[in-house]
């Protein structure tokens, strides 16, 4: 159990998706403007994180293993990816279609986000079993949706801020991610046991 | 020759999985759109001259479907137009 819980905390602060191994920069900058989309941009990405964290765990482990396919990794594990991305994108058009317009050309873009391909490859690489990866899923999710709420904040406030005029919008953004992830840089100290 | 076959039928049966929960999904979500919508769209001038109020011909006819705007809004169209709204509406109220 407490395993788990190291995993957990491990992706979600310690190795941090966006601020330690810079992965999903994109929606990170994208989608950053505003708390709300901020939160369900995170939440999108967290379920893909999840289901496909789950689903290429188990093609990889019983499937490419099983048969020595292990070539078949990228294009297995990015055709789970789109499909999830294909079935949230219609699930939103259905349901929420003020979030879907707000995502616009993020949403299906969800698909490249390397954080997810990322995650798929590093559950293989680091050899976790099946309750490990799902728990590093949800905390690599959690990192991810934690990193954009933040930015978001920080935007907010920067809207209605003095920025000189060559700073505004991304040049700001991008020195505010770079600050974030030196702060997250500080729980590389954290010890456990 | 083997893997080649064996890759194949992998990634097949994977591709066919996924179009299946694909396909069935996208018929629970299917949007039902008023199928008035597009006729009232098609009957407007589609101009988005906003004369009515409303930001543009889609958004009208929208609110026209949903009873929040009079049916003889538009204004460009005048009596052509607003007839022939009036008719779609009465044709699939009954």
């Amino acid at each position: 159990m407490s395993n788990l819980i190291t995993i957990f905390i491990a992706a979600a602060f310690i190795n941090n998706f966006v601020f330690y191994r810079f992965l999903g920069i994109c929606p990170f900058l994208g989608i950053s403007r505003h708390i709300k989309s901020a939160l369900s941009m995170g939440a999108a990405v967290t379920f893909v994180m999840v289901i496909s964290g789950v689903s290429t765990w188990l093609i990889q482990n019983h499937l490419l293993d099983r048969f020595g396919l292990p070539f078949l990794q990228y294009p297995a594990f990015i055709l789970v990816i789109a499909s999830l991305v294909q079935l949230i994108e219609m699930y939103l058009k259905r349901y929420h279609s003020d979030i879907y317009k707000t995502f616009g050309i993020y949403l299906p873009l969800i698909t490249t986000n390397c954080a997810i391909l990322g995650l798929a490859l590093l559950n293989s690489i680091l050899k976790y079993n099946f309750t490990e990866s799902f728990v590093y899923s949800i905390g690599a999710g959690a990192g991810f949706t934690l990193a954009l709420i933040i930015m978001a904040g920080i935007r907010e406030k920067l809207e209605i801020a003095p920025v000189p005029k060559p700073f505004r919008n991304i040049p700001i953004a991008l020195i505010i991610a770079g600050l974030l992830a030196l702060a997250f840089s500080g729980f590389a100290s954290l010890r456990f046991g | 020759m083997n893997k080649i076959l064996l890759s194949s039928i992998v990634m097949g049966s994977l591709g066919l999985f996924f179009a299946l929960i694909l396909s069935y999904a996208s018929k629970k979500f299917a949007i039902k759109e008023d199928p008035r919508l597009k006729e009232v769209i098609n009957a407007l001038p589609n101009a988005n001259c906003g004369a009515c109020g409303h930001a543009s011909c889609e958004a009208f006819a929208k609110a026209v479907i949903e009873g929040k705007a009079d049916y003889n809004g538009c204004k460009v169209g005048r009596e052509k137009v607003t007839k022939k709204i009036k008719s779609i509406l009465n044709e699939k109220d009954l």
